[in-house]
């Protein structure tokens, strides 16, 4: 009995806590749909996590397949490897939607058995520069024109000196192309922007008046920061993170192009370079055209959800 | 003859597919020379209606009906002796009427930038906000004055930029600087300089003296008087402040909730207030009746004007509400009448009215408006 | 127009100063901390050992790690940047030739992207929320999210192969009869630095509107604006002479990450477009393991980034008067 009102005790303060916190979230997803760009992004990424999760649904091979042979271990004849790479085509003795590449490879296969990559590469940059770039704006913010603000703000002014891809080709280039070094070279210079905006929204939380009301009520500062502070930029730090998931996408991209990606790993970049290393840039569109396109696609998605959500959590606007 | 006559006006702005009925239904006169003024609580529709009349209205706002006639037309519509041409009269096409006024609320967009400023002045709420932080201050005087006298010189504009500057107490060479470099009341003085730049034929001044504090809030109303004079400029006061208004004030009007709740002239609506609106507002302000010692708020908010109910505006806010308030909104009642008891409608537009079906009443109403359990019971009724 | 106080400039100097020796810290400490040391690359099996002490004595490895580092930055500043491996000249050689060529093309880029960024993003600022403004901003961000490379290539596939309008590679033809005047010189440059051009620009004027944007919306709302209005000027003179003017305050210093992303463009660029400029030779010095230009290289963009934020410093002190000179 007792422990049944206790429960349900607990229910209603979990029900009193969090039922604001649904309520606004529902008015911001209610906001979120309006716009149309943010709607249309959120549906490309869905199509591509749905990729990244269940490639067998959507593709009909694996990319271990290969026109005419499929997964036997036998070798083409000179004719066929010739008729590579090969454009989509009805009537072939295969079924390859967008053709193939020069090794016989499914282009729509490849493409989505390498979305996975792709949504790897830019949320782990985008979480990795969060984590980075989020707490030290925080505290920058909070401890705001103290000699901590001073020295990180000294380094994120450093570090903006850094030219970003240069730096990322050296770092790349010393420690290996591998797709955790390719991340972490990505995360190093991206948080310096997520730092730099947070610390200012911060700034100007702090001045509101509950939160000196909670200073002046004794609430420690780890309290005000983690209660009443992060909540309120949390949704800032997604805006960004969708920003700067997209912006390392491009980055990998061009370090694939450079030829600092990881071979062993199959991603949109290196299909392109492929189409390059194999010379066939003006006479196999088939192959070029698609994976920039998926590229193009999953970028444009992480900034449409990142701009639309800027919108919504900037209550001034509309 | 009047200056500036106000038919009937309605704004509407459109939020959300729905319309906010913002100002409703307004008549008002402005002779020559006269200052006129709003007043009301923030969101009664009083800062709309002096930007309407110029169409600065925000993006989703409109004048939905209603005319604005002003004497004066535009540049290209006037003869050599700055009368509206015979043609532009005769001709249906254009607003212009036959004793030359025109109808403001007929201008497009092009046109009615010819009137702003020229003819009609307005500083809007936060002068001090208002000087463009990257010009010299005098500069913007002199874009202000060679955009409707193309052809004054820089020269002769910048000798006169100097010289209005002056006029309202600025070293002239003063010009040369920029806003930052200004204290508070010298930017609402330069901004009000600015604004006789052209010889306008009324200044709206939307808040003059909000956020500057006593004393020089005084030496603004002072130098606002003193210009009066001198250009012989009618003067539309916005404010929430009724101070300000019994000070500078010729004529006055009381809105609420986008509606004028009772109008006339100054010392009569001040002194023989006819509408609880009017009392309840004078109630909340210290330095109007000296005998009232204690502060007394009207309890509850302006009404939201979204697609409002037939009744008077003020009737959930109302102490002396009866059933008929709820009907629909009381028409402006000639006060001089309702003393003697009789409830007729005025047609005077400078004569004191007051949109209150209980007009007649006059004296119960006065004596309860004073005490502060009138006021209170309304929270309780409601 | 203010005069900037020697004193700030001054100041601005030496905080730029200050972040290229931090940079070049970073850069010493990135080729030390490679396991083994830097030159292990460059040592082939067929090397004496003598060979490989006297290379390791080229560099100074035989030294202590602070002394190294001491030299290192002593060098650098004096323009000693040593041999390079693979080319057998004195990098600074390369240097001097390579930059020119990418400062034109990068300059060129710059210029387009800072005239139609903040021109768009006036513009969409000014009508925000609008059709109009939603579907141009969002096409906007499609060119933006585009693999620069290949959309380089889409354009070579166009403009070189299908129509053969301009040129794809280097800077300007050799012809054997070819006379360099003036005009035959423009000519043949425009016509090779066309393509790169508008690949670079096109991705990059996206990064400055978005700056631009919502400084621009913001300005919107000032009081001075509403005041503009007042006073009767056309919508013309209000959006660019007091709004957008006031706009570009923000958009001077935000836009370095807009400069990042273009000097990043432009090592892509230069490499499609076997454009022979500082960004091609990074990389190429990457691949082939060649350090000393690797090194060089880095640090001369560095030096680009950096001169180029002391620039955004002083154009943003003429942009805004209300900036204390001398002090802060």
């Amino acid at each position: 009995m007792s422990t049944q009102s206790e429960s349900g005790f607990e229910l209603d303060t979990l029900r009193e806590r969090w039922g604001p916190r649904i309520e606004r979230f529902k008015r911001g997803w209610d906001r979120y749909t309006t716009h149309k760009m943010g709607v249309a992004g959120l549906a490309i990424l869905v199509l591509f996590t749905l990729w990244a999760l269940f490639p067998d649904v959507f593709a009909p091979h694996t990319p271990e397949w290969k026109a005419y042979i499929g997964y036997e271990n036998t070798r083409m004849s000179p004719e066929e490897v010739n008729s590579l790479p090969h454009p989509p085509a009805f009537g072939d003795p295969f079924f390859a939607p967008l053709g193939t590449n020069a090794s016989g490879q499914g282009i729509y296969s490849m493409l989505v058995y390498a979305a996975g990559s792709a949504l790897y590469i830019g949320l782990a940059a985008g979480l990795l520069s969060s984590l980075v770039g989020v707490p030290l704006g925080l505290i920058s913010g909070f401890y705001g024109d103290t000699w901590i603000d001073e020295t990180i703000q000294r380094i994120v002014d450093v570090m903006y000196g850094l030219p970003f891809l240069p730096f990322l080709i050296v770092l790349v280039a010393i420690r290996g192309v591998n797709t955790t070094n390719i991340i972490l070279g990505i995360a190093v210079t991206s948080w310096l922007n997520n730092c730099i905006l947070i610390r200012g929204e911060t700034l100007s939380l702090k001045e509101r008046a509950y939160i000196e009301s909670a200073q002046v009520a004794g609430a420690s500062d780890t309290r005000i920061v983690f209660r009443h502070i992060l909540p309120n930029v949390l949704p800032l730090a997604f805006v960004f993170l969708a920003q700067d998931a997209a912006a390392a996408i491009l980055a990998q991209a061009s370090l694939a192009y450079l030829g600092l990606a990881d071979f062993t790993a199959n991603s949109w970049g290196l299909m392109i370079q492929n189409v390059q290393a194999h010379n066939y840039i003006y006479n196999a569109p088939w192959w070029l055209i698609p994976p920039g396109l998926a590229i193009t696609a999953i970028a444009a998605a992480f900034y449409f959800i990142g701009f639309s959500m800027e919108d919504v959590t900037n209550p001034q606007k509309e | 003859m009047s200056l500036l006559e106000v038919n009937d006006l309605s704004i509407q702005y459109e939020v959300d597919d729905d319309e906010v009925h913002a100002v409703d239904g307004v008549d008002f006169s402005i002779d020559r020379g006269e200052t006129y003024g709003f007043v009301g609580e923030s969101g009664c529709g009083k800062t709309t209606l002096g930007k309407s009349l110029v169409h600065l209205l925000d993006s989703n706002g409109f004048i939905a009906d209603g005319e604005i006639w002003f004497d004066g037309t535009l540049p290209q519509w006037e003869n050599d002796r700055g009368e509206p041409r015979r043609d532009v009269i005769e001709n249906d096409q254009y607003p212009v009427r036959e004793d030359g006024k025109t109808d403001l609320a007929q201008l497009d967009n092009e046109q009615i930038r010819d009137v702003r400023w020229r003819n009609i002045a307005l500083i809007p709420q936060s002068a001090m906000n208002a000087l463009n932080p990257v010009y010299k201050v005098g500069d913007q005087i002199v874009e202000a004055i060679r955009r409707h006298e193309p052809n004054t010189s820089v020269e002769e504009a910048d000798t006169r930029a100097r010289d209005l500057l002056e006029r309202v107490g600025i070293d002239p060479d003063r010009a040369d600087d920029y806003a930052h470099q200004f204290s508070g009341g010298m930017k609402q003085r330069a901004v009000i300089a600015m604004a006789m730049a052209c010889n306008p034929d009324i200044l709206i001044a939307d808040e003059p003296t909000t956020a500057l504090d006593v004393i020089i809030q005084d030496r603004i109303l002072d130098e606002l008087d003193e210009l009066q004079e001198e250009f012989n400029v009618s003067i539309l006061v916005i404010s929430h402040d009724i101070s300000v208004m019994a000070e500078i004030c010729d004529q006055l009007a009381v809105m609420y909730g986008g509606k004028i709740m009772e109008s006339g002239p100054k010392a009569e609506v001040f002194q023989e207030s006819a509408n609880p609106y009017t009392l309840g507002l004078k109630n909340s302000f210290p330095t109007v009746k000296q005998e009232q010692s204690e502060l007394v708020s009207i309890p509850g908010s302006p009404p939201t004007l979204l697609d409002p109910d037939p009744g008077c505006r003020f009737v959930d806010r109302c102490p002396f509400a009866v059933d008929e308030c709820e009907s629909s909104h009381p028409p402006m009642y000639d006060v001089a009448d309702a003393e003697g008891g009789r409830r007729v409608e005025g047609d005077d537009e400078k004569s004191h009215r007051s949109a209150c079906y209980r007009v007649d009443d006059l004296e119960t109403m006065r004596t309860e408006a004073s005490k502060e359990e009138t006021w209170q019971a309304i929270t309780q009724n409601h | 127009m203010t005069r900037i106080s020697a004193r700030y400039l001054g100041k601005r100097i030496v905080v730029s100063y200050i972040t290229l020796l931090v940079i070049m810290t970073l850069l010493f400490a990135l080729l030390r901390s490679m396991p083994g040391t830097f030159i292990s690359s460059m040592i082939t099996p067929e090397m004496q050992p003598e060979q490989i002490q006297r290379m390791r004595e080229v560099w100074g490895l035989n030294e202590p790690l602070w002394k190294q580092y001491v030299n290192f930055m002593v060098n650098y500043q004096t323009g000693e940047f040593g041999m390079s491996p693979t080319n057998r000249v004195p990098v600074w050689d390369i240097m001097i030739r390579r930059l020119p060529r990418t400062l034109i093309l990068f300059g060129a880029a710059f210029i387009v992207a800072y005239i139609v960024g903040p021109l768009v993003g006036m513009y969409l600022g000014w009508l925000r929320g609008s059709r109009k403004d939603k579907s141009i901003f969002a096409s906007s961000l499609v060119m933006y999210s585009m693999p620069a490379f290949w959309l380089a290539w889409l354009f070579i596939w166009l403009f070189n192969y299908e129509l053969g309008w301009l040129e794809s590679t280097y800077m300007y033809h050799q012809f054997p009869q070819f006379e360099w005047t003036v005009v035959s010189t423009i000519t043949n440059v425009l016509h090779h630095i066309t393509l790169p051009l508008i690949s670079l620009a096109f991705v990059n004027w996206v990064g400055v509107m978005l700056v631009m944007r919502p400084s621009m919306n913001n300005v919107t709302e000032e009081d001075y604006v509403f005041l503009a209005q007042a006073k009767g000027l056309s919508e013309r003179t209000v959006m660019i002479k007091h709004a957008a003017r006031n706009a570009l305050i923000p958009v001077a210093t935000q836009a370095i990450v807009g400069l990042a992303f273009l000097i990043d463009g432009s090592i892509i660029i230069e490499q499609v477009f076997s454009w022979p400029g500082i960004g091609q030779l990074i990389v190429n010095a990457v691949i082939s393991k060649d350090y000393p230009v690797a090194q060089a290289s880095f640090f001369i963009l560095a030096v680009l980034v950096v001169v180029m934020r002391l620039l955004t410093d002083v154009v943003y002190t003429y942009l805004d008067p209300r900036i204390k000179f001398g002090e802060g």
